[in-house]
């Protein structure tokens, strides 16, 4: 019971930092501008048989964008401002607490959705059909969730490798580039697609464009458990990494230093 | 005469100490290849990878070139993010109350960014370039080259331009820089034909630095006389020094505007 009223409170604290700090808008100010250049280099060259994929795309970006930087900043940032030693003396567990907190963000970040689909028919007039919808809302569900578990992941390590931080800014096209958010890993060598296929959201990306697509999606199911079985992991990983990362700075003395 | 010399020798101290700034405290070499240069490189293959599900050669060659002169641009931009760095670290006071214009010191602090833009484009360029046969014959390196120091230091206008209003609103630096890169990865040409937008943003788009630089890029790659080429490098150079200027007329105002109303402060809200 005490563990759900604080899971809301964090989600409710993580709302409230996602509404002041400009750093979470930044990632869905950006949607719109992705939107605009995928569909706008689709449509350019004719091929209006992939507006499925420029539209998919923009929302992933957007997801993970917006995990990194949770990730990056749930626990430095309480750190920073002094207030860890409070969230971790609170009745709450501290990994549910980084958890609600990641989670309102994973869940804020669908708005992209939105903002696509607005994108695509007020800019190019785009009329989106869901063919799959019930597919849609299932593998956007699922891969919210595995993005949530992943963010908790980076999260702790972020905290535990000294210098991992700085190449926070490096994880975003390497990864859109190897899960294929844009174009199918199909078209990557054919060595680098194990390593795609380890990545999530090279499923999410499928499974999302063939709901948009009228023919059917072969293989739903194994492809959702792909996603959920990598977001379970990443549950478990990131709970265990935060409570080594806890112990460490309560071993170190170092809970409330930046 | 003077005035002149005193410029050149207030911009050159000031582009070493940020050359300092930039090589200890903001990247090291693991840190720049592995957590910019390799994130660039990506960035660039990203694109052209969405040539190659396009289906044509001319497609990954437009994509390929137009990011990769965008990854030279971007990096001006962390001038627009940096001179923020200048309040918190409350050296902006003194500089506005010192006799020389603290557009030159803060021009000069973020010239590093210009040749990281350049070495990142060209690496861009020498990765991605065979690894989806976007060839450029070595006889026109050397232009090549000297387009991108014209687009990045033309985008570097543009960015100054906007420091001077980031100085009033340090809060809104990030997103800024952000959407100023945006807008320009969005409506320049980067990745989509100009001509697929209305009028009015192709007029938008003629007043923004990399639109008539990156003309000439391709034109380049195209093998376009020499004629072409300087024609929209000449209004690139044109477009880059009128947001020269803007800066000018408007960073003092906006500083002396600050002293006004008590903003310019030693650490930033």
């Amino acid at each position: 019971m005490g563990g759900w009223r604080g899971l809301r409170g964090a989600i409710r604290l993580q709302l409230q930092i996602v509404v002041a700090d400009r750093g979470y808008l930044n990632e869905i100010i950006a949607n719109p501008f992705f939107a605009i250049i995928f569909l706008g280099v689709v449509r350019a060259s004719g091929r209006h048989d992939l507006t499925s994929f420029a539209l998919v795309a923009p929302v992933l970006m957007t997801l993970w964008a917006m995990s990194l930087e949770i990730s990056g900043s749930v626990v430095d940032a309480d750190r920073g401002l002094g207030i860890l030693e409070e969230v971790v003396a609170t009745p709450t567990r501290f990994s549910t607490v980084v958890f609600g907190r990641v989670l309102a963000v994973t869940m804020l970040s669908t708005v992209a959705v939105v903002e696509t689909g607005l994108v695509a028919r007020l800019g190019f007039g785009v009329h989106v059909t869901l063919h799959h919808p019930a597919l849609f809302v299932a593998a956007l569900f699922v891969t919210t969730l595995a993005m949530t578990g992943t963010a908790l992941v980076m999260a702790g390590a972020f905290v535990l490798a000294g210098g991992a931080r700085t190449f926070q800014n490096t994880m975003n096209y390497p990864i859109y580039l190897l899960a294929g958010v844009l174009v199918p890993i199909s078209f990557l060598p054919g060595w680098l697609r194990p390593v795609s296929r380890l990545i999530f959201l090279s499923w999410s990306a499928d499974l999302l464009r063939g709901a948009l697509q009228p023919g059917p999606v072969s293989d739903v199911l194994p492809r959702l458990g792909a996603i959920v079985v990598s977001g379970a992991t990443g549950f478990v990983v990131g709970s265990v990494t935060l409570r080594i990362v806890l112990r460490r700075v309560r071993q170190l003395g170092t809970i409330g230093h930046v | 005469m003077n005035r002149v010399r005193q410029t050149v020798r207030v911009l050159g101290w000031s582009a070493c100490a940020g050359f300092r700034d930039t090589l200890g405290a903001v990247y090291t070499l693991q840190s720049w290849v592995f957590g910019l240069f390799v994130r660039m490189v990506a960035q660039v293959a990203f694109f052209a990878t969405l040539g190659r599900l396009l289906g044509s050669q001319a497609h990954v060659q437009f994509l390929l070139v137009g990011n990769a002169v965008m990854v030279a641009a971007s990096s001006s931009f962390t001038v627009t993010v940096a001179t923020v760095g200048e309040r918190d670290t409350g050296t902006l006071p003194l500089l506005v109350a010192s006799p020389t214009s603290p557009l030159v010191v803060l021009m000069g602090r973020g010239a590093s960014f210009v040749p990281n833009g350049l070495i990142t484009a060209l690496g861009a360029f020498a990765i991605a370039g065979p690894l989806y046969d976007v060839a450029l014959p070595w006889g026109r390196v050397p232009a090549l080259l000297a387009l991108l120091v014209l687009v990045t230091v033309s985008t570097y206008m543009a960015a100054t331009f906007l420091a001077g209003f980031v100085l009033r609103a340090p809060g809104t630096r990030r997103t800024v820089a952000n959407v100023s890169r945006l807008v320009m990865m969005a409506f320049c040409g980067v990745s989509v034909p100009l001509s697929v937008y209305p009028t009015v943003v192709r007029g938008v788009a003629e007043v923004l630095p990399l639109t008539h630089g990156l003309d000439a890029i391709r034109e380049l790659f195209g093998m376009a006389d020499t004629a072409t080429i300087l024609s929209q490098a000449g209004w690139e150079a044109l477009v880059g020094s009128a947001w020269l200027l803007l800066s000018l007329a408007t960073f003092r105002r906006l500083a002396d505007a600050g002293r006004h109303d008590g903003s310019i402060v030693f650490s930033s809200a």
